[in-house]
């Protein structure tokens, strides 16, 4: 089966080709490869994690603690890679000029804050994985590459991010669900590719809250086989309809608390421990 | 995709040349010519491999490709002899005749609309007679600068045809241009104009839902609409061509204020086709496209609709639903964008695909570009499968396998026939059927 | 206890219930019956306080007070529960953790309670982890809203035709909830489904069309 290259560059469809930018970034630092570890810290990490860290790398704050990994870039671009396993929920926060390449297996959760940038990441999954995604900054430009049951879901906020979501499912499911909350000068971009083979499901779904700026939803599905279980995706402005909003009242909320509420079982079924990072102020959800 | 031979610019001056026409025109051929030496192929098509210039674009004038009615692929004549139409029709239906006249249901249509006002003419007859007109429009709807091959396009254009209807003008019955105009329908690169003035509404139908033959493997052509102010155009195409063309197709429309267009395309033929009916709204504009394809063994289909809401309260509604069968791909490539100052904009899109056989595919690749946070954008798409299940409860009521999968495609495709006239539904329903029957994989 | 006089109501500039007088009292089930677009439903949201619904003329007493223009929310403060004909969904808001929060209680013993409700209105624990209406048939959507009715223990319950659509089994077992339901709470029951209008043939029915109510009585 060829390749599908699901993006046009047809004038109509801009997209975005900045990851060339990247791949040209990686091959002048020649820090992006995976290459052999020199030596590897296990002395600080619980047992079933391990990580390899580059020789050269220029990370300026690194610090693994239990199930959580937190890299902090500042002068120039630091570059990481990381490989593990999941067990239970791994938290990974990256911050300012970083990029990572990672690759992790397993089952469990994580947990991936992307704050600041430029910010140029490739992350491949494999496994029964939920990730939960945070982005908020300037210049970031995410991928994940994922197979397995995959349950992805996450909130892209204020600035300028794109994430690249390809997700591969046979004999399992994939479910994305996506948040974009868009204000004056945000630029964001969410696309979702699922490609589906024999005895998959997936559903992909994003969901746009416009209070301005440019908000870009694309959810693709590519179906290989009728032999597929189902195959969905949808992308929804979120805004509370009229009947939503009686169905609340009727049911005690006042108009203001059914829009908190709403957004805030939202945020927390799309980042469950991830919520509290997110500060919406009320102007910004109400119209 | 490749793009390989040449086109020649002194053919292109020929064809003007031959063509009587004015000066503008010879010019936009030209530079278009140019344009397309300039533009790259489109890397993201997929589904062909390499168009070869030298081999697919015929300058002659068009001809039929059968002289007798036994040289016509079985599939064909089987077809008509099938459906059992007058003799007539049957010739022009199947290519083997370029004009067809003197059926009185017709030529009677053609004066109602000369009474009126309605100018339809030919497109090249159209640059002769009424220049102003037409240049105000040609090329403006949909410009040679679009993409590579709308260049080619523009630069080698012939046939087609010219409709006016003039303001308040209101046609109450779809007019068929296949019948009216004949062979300026067949040509590789037509070019048609519609343009309907302030107030006015017609519904124009192109094409016919039985399979049909064609000189050229390679079609390229444009359909450029203007919609005025308060203006209605709804326009019907339905292709079923012999499976060896690749078919092109560019379409758009611009609609004033509180003007509506519907585009419906429905394609049944073509080995590979590209066919994304477009829209321009201005303020309070509507727009409603329907899509509808089938994608048999070894054919690559794509549809969708590429829909820019630049008015406040403007409305889209676009729904696609595709058939793969055998190892067929359809794709839906989609493009909505709304830009900022489109207070209120409004698009609902949902594309459903059926995948009949296990090696059956479908693609989507929706784009949303949402500049207006007043705007209200849903978009849905959902993925059916035959299952054992429907096709045991189809056997059990005593339909055989291509019985049921006709009858289930039908069912599938139930609200896109509803856009069709009658007369249209029931060709439809055969022609489903005899698909189905005759289909391999 | 809920007491409907002279009530005019308008949607988008139409008429839809022209002068409707209604009476239902504690412990009682009042039958709404009549065919589609008789203003049954609209009558409905009235009562709940649809904010699309203009009253135009007329009043709704509830409990000796005058509750015509008075916001949905405090209408339930007050105990007035509607079901919802097609219930909206609701991204992300889980049915569990959604209807303890309505009722206001999140304790153990609360939670056992919604489990005991759901297990009698044919909906399987796992319900208590979707989301609100997401993705649930027309048949699972309706107990959803039936569960609510007995789950939130309102004093005026007003059920929208929860039984259209769903199979006689089904119907049977609401009639016995609603039977329940009819020892503590006042009962507005809107339907067209002839086996629960069988069903409920001895208590008080009344039949609307076109906006008004032609039949009112035993």
């Amino acid at each position: 089966m060829k390749e599908y290259l699901p993006y046009g560059d047809s004038p109509t469809i801009r997209s975005y080709t900045r990851w060339e930018v990247f791949e040209e970034a990686a091959k002048r630092e020649g820090s992006a490869k995976v290459s052999g570890v020199e030596e590897s810290r296990e002395d600080l990490l619980p047992p079933h994690l391990w990580f390899d860290n580059l020789h050269n790398q220029k990370v300026s704050t690194f610090r693994i603690t239990d199930n959580k990994v937190s890299i902090e870039g500042k002068d120039g671009m630091s570059f990481l890679h990381l490989k593990g396993r999941v067990e239970g929920t791994l938290l990974i926060e990256e911050k300012g000029n970083v990029s990572v390449t990672g690759e992790l297996k397993g089952r469990g959760t994580v947990l991936h804050v992307v704050e600041g940038g430029p910010h140029y990441s490739r992350w491949n999954i494999e496994g029964d994985i939920n990730i939960r995604t945070l982005v908020k900054g300037e210049d970031i430009y995410l991928r994940y590459e994922t197979r397995g049951n995959i349950d992805a879901r996450g909130v892209s906020l204020e600035g300028r991010s794109d994430i690249n979501h390809e997700l591969h499912v046979e004999n399992g499911e994939v479910f994305t669900s996506h948040l974009l909350i868009g204000r004056e000068g945000d630029f964001l971009v969410y696309r979702p590719v699922a490609k589906v083979y024999r005895g998959g499901k997936s559903h992909l779904e994003a969901l746009l809250l416009k209070r301005g700026g440019f908000v870009v939803g694309v959810p693709s599905v590519e179906v290989y086989t009728s032999d597929v279980r189902a195959a969905s995706h949808s992308v929804k402005d979120l805004v509370l309809s009229e009947e939503q909003l009686f169905y609340l009242r009727s049911r005690g909320f006042s108009p203001e608390e059914a829009e908190r509420y709403l957004m805030d079982s939202l945020l927390q079924f799309l980042l469950g421990d991830l919520k509290d990072r997110v500060h919406l102020s009320a102007r910004s959800i109400s119209e | 995709m490749r793009t390989v031979g040449k086109v020649e610019r002194s053919l292109v001056e020929e064809i003007s040349r031959k063509k009587g026409e004015p000066e503008w025109m010879r010019q936009l051929r030209l530079q278009s010519l140019e344009l397309f030496e300039k533009m790259r192929d489109p890397v993201w098509i997929k589904g062909i491999d390499e168009v070869d210039l030298d081999k697919l674009v015929l300058y002659e004038d068009v001809e039929v490709r059968a002289d007798k009615w036994e040289e016509l692929p079985d599939e064909i004549r089987r077809f008509y002899e099938e459906l059992n139409l007058p003799e007539m029709e049957k010739k022009f239906l199947a290519g083997l005749s370029t004009s067809f006249d003197s059926e009185i249901v017709y030529s009677r249509a053609k004066e109602m609309l000369e009474e009126r006002g309605v100018i339809m003419l030919p497109m090249e007859e159209a640059v002769r007679r009424y220049p102003e007109m037409v240049r105000k429009y040609f090329g403006r709807v949909f410009p040679p600068a679009t993409h590579k091959y709308a260049a080619l396009h523009y630069a080698l254009w012939s046939g087609g045809v010219f409709v006016y209807v003039p303001k308040n003008v209101k046609i109450e019955f779809p007019v068929e241009a296949f019948f009216l105009i004949s062979s300026e329908m067949f040509a590789q690169f037509e070019h048609s104009l519609i343009v309907v003035d302030e107030g006015a509404s017609i519904h124009f139908i192109e094409g016919c839902s039985s399979p049909q033959f064609r000189k050229f493997s390679f079609h390229d052509g444009v359909v450029e609409a203007y919609v005025h102010k308060n203006a209605h155009l709804k326009f019907t195409t339905v292709q079923n061509w012999s499976r060896d063309i690749i078919n092109f197709n560019n379409k758009r429309a611009i609609v004033e204020e509180n003007g509506s267009v519907e585009w419906v395309e429905g394609a049944f033929g073509s080995k590979a086709s590209f066919v994304y009916p477009s829209v321009t709204l201005q303020k309070n504009a509507r727009a409603r496209v329907t899509n509808f394809s089938i994608s048999h063994q070894g054919e690559w289909k794509e549809s969708g609709s590429k829909v820019f809401h630049l008015g406040e309260g403007s409305r889209s509604t676009v729904i696609s639903k595709t058939i793969s069968t055998g190892d067929g791909v359809s794709v839906y490539r989609g493009l909505l964008r709304i830009n900022k100052g489109a207070k209120h904009a409004f698009s609902a899109i949902s594309c459903d695909s059926l995948l009949m056989d296990e090696e059956s595919k479908t693609f989507t690749y929706p784009h949303n570009q949402i500049e207006e946070e007043t705007a209200r954008v849903s978009y849905e798409a959902t993925t059916s499968f035959l299952t054992e299940e429907q096709m045991f409860y189809m056997n059990s009521r005593g339909l055989d396998e291509d019985a049921a999968k006709a009858m289930i495609a039908l069912g599938f495709l139930s609200d896109v026939v509803a856009e069709l006239p009658p007369e249209y539904s029931a060709v439809f329903r055969k022609v489903l059927e005899y698909d189905f029957r005759g289909s391999v994989g | 206890m809920l007491r409907v006089e002279d009530l005019h109501a308008w949607i988008e500039g139409k008429e839809i219930v022209k002068g409707v007088d209604l009476e239902v009292n504690k412990r009682e089930i009042v039958v709404v019956t009549g065919p589609n677009g008789s203003g049954k439903s609209t009558l409905a949201r009235t009562i709940m306080g649809d904010p699309k619904v203009e009253v135009k003329e007329g009043s709704i007493i509830f409990k000796g007070e005058d509750i015509t223009d008075l916001p949905p929310e405090e209408r339930f403060e007050r105990g007035i529960f509607l079901t919802f004909q097609v219930p909206p969904e609701f991204e992300g808001v889980k049915i569990g953790e959604f209807l303890m929060k309505v009722k206001g209680r999140e304790d153990l013993e609360t939670l056992k309670e919604l489990k005991e409700i759901f297990r009698r209105v044919g909906l399987k624990e796992e319900f208590l982890f979707r989301e609100l209406h997401r993705g649930l048939s027309g048949g699972e959507r309706k107990r959803l809203e039936l569960a609510q009715a007995l789950f939130l223990g309102k004093d005026m319950i007003i059920l929208d035709e929860i039984d259209s659509g769903v199979d006689i089994e089904s119907v049977e077992m609401m009639i016995s909830i609603l039977k329940d339901l009819k020892k503590r709470a006042g009962i507005l029951y809107i339907t067209h489904n002839p086996l629960t209008l069988k069903l409920l043939e001895d208590e008080r029915i009344i039949r609307m069309k076109e906006g008004r109510v032609v039949e009112n009585g035993r």
